[in-house]
């Protein structure tokens, strides 16, 4: 008979079972269930998506004449840019948005965005964001733009915090090392994010036709 | 040896594997991508995670930024251009203009490496491979209980990873010369 050819469980089950081999079992005596470790591990792959901001998307907003404000899509977590035709809108507080009426400024507040100046007619507004990240089970796959290289932050996360609520001196030592861990990834993650964004040296024809915008 | 163990050691291996690869820089590959009429963007291959270069045939087309790319998709007249270019957004390639035919071009890239099964090798060998399974050992060992080793073995890899990432490769990009480009010059 020829053998079974092994192939990788998905990310989450595959720490379920890394964390009840460790921390979460005998360390805690199992006093964690299933869906508290895939709690814990969605919680590290929110933090961590939030504060490295890598998940990016883009969309469109349909702009209406004589309407001032729009609803930002559900999955915006932080407006980064608004572009509104070829020109990239700079924000400005809310508070002082009303006194604005030079143009080409943005305000944002409770999920919503506006425009100091009311559009006269239809176009569009293009907004850059960072994406909330989809609430991790024990079968999903988190988003490819979290590449799976980044998957052992869900151990350390996970790992410290199980460690604390155990609690008892013994382990103190231990959480603080997965949370060092888990902090250290993140920064990496971070670095990359800047990098990947950074300005490319390379010269744009097309950006010419547009008088150097951006 | 019962299957649940070998279970456990494919899935730090491979998680070892994605981590010694992508921190290092160890592989790059090429791959094409072929336009369809009237659509701009498309879902990047899943090992890409960091695009190097994209060509048309043997000419390297130019890339975007972010921040220009945004302005240009914002910009009405935008498909009126006639000079190609990409940008990566969100996972995805895109062009500009949107293209307006078939096209094929072949990406360079850093990636990934492919998941490992239980009768696949490793993509990478020597000093890349060793600090798989140094990495490998530093899970197991944490998971085992032994902080203190794990500690120890994962300061040994962080040091290797930064070694490796600014180790000279012998062929670093597989790419055709860009139009215009004479070697001889």
């Amino acid at each position: 008979m020829s053998p079974v050819t092994l192939t990788p469980r998905p990310p989450v089950e595959f720490h379920v079972a890394r964390l009840r081999q460790s921390v979460a079992g005998p360390v805690a005596d199992s006093k964690f269930s299933d869906d508290d470790l895939v709690s814990f591990i969605g919680e590290a792959y929110r933090s961590a998506c939030e504060r490295s901001t890598i998940l990016r998307a883009k969309a469109t907003i349909t702009l209406v004449a004589s309407q001032q404000e729009y609803p930002l899509p559900d999955d915006v977590n932080r407006l980064l840019e608004v572009y509104l035709c070829g020109q990239r809108l700079t924000p400005v507080p809310l508070r002082i948005a009303s006194r604005d009426d030079a143009g080409g400024h943005f305000y944002e507040y409770d999920d919503t965005v506006g425009l100091s100046q009311i559009p006269t007619s239809g176009g569009s507004l293009l907004i850059y964001y960072v994406q909330t990240p989809a609430v991790l089970l024990m079968e999903s796959t988190p988003d490819p733009q979290f590449g799976p290289e980044w998957y052992y932050l869900f151990h350390h996360y996970a790992a410290h915090k199980c460690l604390l609520l155990v609690g008892g001196a013994g382990y103190v030592k231990k959480a603080q090392w997965h949370r060092l861990q888990f902090e250290a990834g993140c920064r990496l993650l971070r670095r990359q994010v800047i990098q990947d964004s950074s300005f490319s040296p390379r010269m744009v024809s097309a950006m010419e036709v547009i008088g150097g915008a951006g | 040896m019962p299957e649940s163990v070998n279970q456990d050691a494919l899935d730090y291996s491979n998680e070892a594997h994605m981590r010694v690869c992508v921190r290092t820089d160890a592989l790059e590959k090429q791959t094409t991508l072929t336009t369809s009429p009237g659509v701009q963007e498309y879902a990047l291959p899943s090992d890409v995670y960091d695009l190097l270069e994209v060509a048309d045939g043997a000419t390297l087309i130019g890339a975007l930024t972010t921040q220009q790319a945004l302005a240009l998709l914002s910009y009405p007249d935008v498909a009126s251009q006639d000079a190609a270019q990409h940008y990566v957004i969100g996972g995805n390639i895109g062009f500009i203009p949107t293209p307006t035919d078939a096209t094929t071009f072949t990406l360079y890239y850093r990636a990934r490496p492919a998941p490992l099964a239980s009768d696949s090798p490793f993509e990478v060998s020597g000093d890349y491979e060793t600090l798989v399974e140094h990495q490998t050992l530093a899970y197991t060992l944490d998971d085992d209980g032994q902080v203190e080793l794990a500690l120890a073995e994962q300061g040994f890899c962080d040091a290797e990873y930064v070694m490796l990432q600014n180790r000279p490769r012998r062929a670093q990009r597989l790419r055709p010369p860009a139009a215009g480009f004479d070697p001889a010059i």
